[in-house]
């Protein structure tokens, strides 16, 4: 029996010194030019020392910020309008032709537009934040709230349920599953869209600090830096995720009504 | 056109089983749940047998074994002598799903397994016409499985495994998910089929008078965990009448052993 | 069909009144601080750019079409760099459950890390260029493709892989004529997302590391102070990006003529 656990402790963590020593391979034998690719040791290293010096905090704070702002507003407005577009067939048929006209559009392309109009700094990050989280949020929201089994709106309005109440209480309750799984999946290409934006168009966050360290020529602190925004990225996915289990799963214990 | 009572002492043995147990493990209370206690069965070449007995004793369990495409805990199944140890066309099985490939048309579907043995295109396709014709499917070569109705299917599936010509054929409760007039008619083309061709039918069902319209033999099975409890000859002559009294006194007996 | 035909136009009625709106805001000056120019003067610089191409700056006169090219071989670098080894590393992991579990960990650490957040360690080892952006493209659309791929044969019903043992079929027929068959919608989907992945890429990539194609007209544009073709070029991205996607979806339709029935 303990063999088994074993094998299966040793199957789950035998990629952490896998990678690290495919990695010092890597760094041992990889030359570009003058450079070699940089160490897992020198890494940490340099990790720590970002860590401690604080720019790392500071970059970490700016992305979260960055990704907060535009996510959440984001999210209002595409769940809002996702209600309405979900429930009002009438709505949905003025606005959807509309927003799949747009919706194929990479989030990339918007940025020169949005550098012309409002120039570098914290706009182009917020607004394309909000553009790139926009779609799958609203998607989703439409697609629960459409779905909302049509019984349990019926036994609502029997029950003599006011329009608000019928959306409060019963609407929204339904199509929440959907909704939660839009905004994981919006956040997610939130997070992308980031750094994207950072890199190229705002002067602060994760995305600047590893750019700023290729004309640094930093190596170390760009590797330290990616993985400090996968792992903050996954971290925040995580919370989504852990939120989802949560909510659907309460829900499909009792879902055989 | 009757065809007599055929007398099976004189037929080769063409599968033995010995002693078959087989248990699933229980995730919950850890106490393995015993399906199969020690079966034993000897079928001649040529037979038509059906496994009888109630819902989740096991049957489909011990005709998957047969088949080959489930594994025993101990006691041996041997075809022609030789052991079986996993699936193959030589004893293959009809499932009450159809599991048609439904990106493969009639045509492709039935000559699949044909390929697999390296028969040539022409004669494959040769080969996969004359058995649509045989199940009455002949212009429905190039549709798809979603194109055909339930009863259609199954006889694809049907052709689809006697087409491959095997020493044994294995069929696990094939009319199970039609409608009462397609499961007469499908069964009325399978003894047809049958006594054209003389294949040998492992036919597993739940339903008495589909096994006494069908068989040779009736292995009447136990409850879980499934023993034989009784094996029936079935002495009526072919075509058999549903309706005649020989017949409903047959499944009277039969089916008050199978409530015992 | 009446009603059908009432559906349609209350889409097109919202197009129109947008485009409307913006025309008028746009001649009655409302505009102007934001630089946003008319519609009319983009649709004049997009016939522009088409046919006869226009001096942008540093990158010289350049037609949308040579523009477009770059960017589209780029992507069929990368994206096909992505299938040849993501659509058999996916297949992989979903027939065999030792190779999953070995490097589905090394998935999992990797795949959150947004594909762009290569860019600057490309930069530094690979240079700006074409490099850069093949990496990027292929990190990018590698996940998906992968991904969907493992889970597209993972979940190829048991049943089917039962009928083709039981008929006699061995490893290499069971292989190419049942599971990928059976896995093919799956595949698609990833096929689909790469693609448009890849395409959202190339246009990032083109921004920052690489001097032509349409992500770096539109960056030049907005040096040169150029909204209406900024504005020209976000169209013909966006609807290079529409085709990409009807494409693949109608490829997967008419492979996959199949897929109606499959309620069997």
């Amino acid at each position: 029996m303990t063999s088994k656990l074993i094998v299966k402790v040793f199957q789950r963590w035998l990629w952490i010194p896998c990678l690290l020593l495919v990695w010092t391979l890597f760094a041992k034998f990889v030359h570009l030019g003058t450079w070699s690719f940089p160490s897992p040791w020198f890494t940490f290293e340099k990790w720590w020392w970002l860590f401690k010096n604080g720019t790392l905090i500071k970059d970490i704070g700016s992305s979260l910020f960055h990704v907060g702002y535009g996510f959440t507003l984001s999210a209002l407005i595409a769940v809002s309008l996702g209600t309405l577009m979900g429930w009002n067939r009438k709505m949905f048929e003025y606005l959807n032709p509309f927003l799949n006209l747009i919706r194929p559009t990479p989030p990339a392309a918007w940025l020169p537009l949005v550098v012309f109009v409002w120039g570098i700094g914290l706009l182009p990050g917020i607004l394309l934040v909000i553009y790139g989280s926009f779609f799958p949020i609203l998607l989703n929201t439409i697609n629960g709230v459409q779905n909302v089994e049509k019984r349990y709106v019926n036994a609502a309005l029997t029950l003599g349920l006011g329009k608000r109440r019928l959306m409060c209480d019963i609407v929204l309750p339904a199509a929440f599953p959907s909704i939660l799984i839009g905004l994981r999946m919006g956040f997610g290409f939130a997070w992308m869209v980031l750094i994207i934006a950072e890199l190229i168009a705002v002067q602060s966050g994760l995305g600047y600090m590893i750019l700023l360290s290729v004309t640094t020529l930093e190596p170390e602190s760009i590797i330290a830096g990616m993985i400090t925004i996968g792992v903050v990225g996954l971290g925040l996915d995580q919370f989504f995720r852990v939120l989802i289990d949560k909510y659907i799963l309460k829900w499909q214990k009792g879902i055989v009504i | 056109m009757a065809e007599g009572n055929r007398d099976m002492t004189h037929s080769k043995e063409i599968i033995r089983v010995t002693d078959l147990v087989k248990s699933f493990p229980k995730k919950d209370r850890g106490e393995p749940l015993k399906v199969l206690d020690g079966i034993h069965l000897s079928i001649s070449e040529g037979e038509f047998v059906s496994i009888l007995g109630p819902s989740g004793c096991g049957k489909s369990t011990f005709l998957h074994i047969l088949a080959g495409l489930d594994r025993q805990d101990s006691g041996q199944v041997f075809l022609d002598d030789k052991l079986i140890t996993g699936p193959g066309p030589d004893h293959t099985m009809i499932f009450q799903d159809y599991s048609l490939f439904p990106w493969m048309t009639v045509e492709k579907n039935i000559e699949l397994g044909l390929k697999a043995t390296g028969i040539q295109e022409s004669e494959r396709k040769a080969i996969s016409r004359n058995y649509i014709d045989l199940v009455h499917l002949g212009g429905f070569e190039n549709h798809y499985p979603h194109e055909l109705s339930g009863g259609m299917k199954q006889r694809v599936a049907i052709a689809r495994g006697f087409a491959l010509n095997p020493r044994v054929l294995f069929m696990d409760e094939p009319f199970g998910a039609l409608d009462a007039q397609t499961r007469v008619m499908l069964q009325e083309e399978l003894i047809r089929i049958f006594t054209s061709t003389h294949k040998t039918i492992v036919f597993v069902t739940h339903n008495v008078s589909e096994a006494v319209f069908l068989s040779d033999r009736i292995v009447v099975c136990t409850k879980r965990p499934m023993q034989v409890k009784e094996i029936f000859q079935v002495s009526i002559e072919r075509p058999r009448d549903r309706f005649g009294i020989p017949f409903n006194e047959f499944c009277k007996q039969v089916a008050q052993l199978l409530n015992a | 069909m009446g009603k059908k035909k009432f559906k349609i136009n209350r889409g097109i009625r919202t197009i129109i009144l947008f485009f409307v709106l913006w025309e008028l805001t746009s001649q009655l000056g409302l505009l102007e601080s934001f630089h946003i120019p008319s519609p009319s003067t983009v649709f004049k610089t997009f016939f522009l750019l088409l046919v006869e191409g226009i001096h942008v700056g540093e990158l010289g006169r350049v037609t949308m079409f040579k523009m477009a090219r770059d960017s589209l071989s780029r992507v069929c670098v990368g994206f096909f760099l992505a299938l040849a080894i993501g659509f058999p590393i996916g297949f992989w992991m979903g027939w065999n459950k030792t190779v999953k579990a070995f490097l589905e960990n090394m998935y999992t650490v990797l795949r959150p890390l947004p594909p762009f957040a290569w860019v600057p360690l490309s930069l530094f080892f690979l240079g700006p260029g074409n490099l850069t952006s093949f990496f990027v493209i292929w990190i990018g659309a590698f996940f998906p493709i992968s991904l969907n791929t493992l889970s597209a044969v993972e979940n190829v019903e048991k049943r089917y892989i039962r009928a083709a043992l039981t008929l006699g079929l061995k490893r290499r027929q069971l292989i190419w004529e049942v599971v990928i068959p059976a896995a093919l919608p799956g595949i698609f989907t990833g096929i689909r997302i790469g693609l448009g992945m890849a395409w959202g890429l190339v246009v990032a990539a083109e921004l920052v590391a690489v001097k032509t194609g349409l992500g770096a007209l539109i960056w030049r544009a907005d040096l040169v102070m150029r909204p209406d073709i900024i504005l020209a070029g976000i169209i013909f991205i966006g609807m290079i990006a529409y085709g990409l996607e009807q494409g693949i979806l109608w490829l997967q339709q008419n492979l996959l003529r199949w897929q109606k029935g499959l309620v069997i």
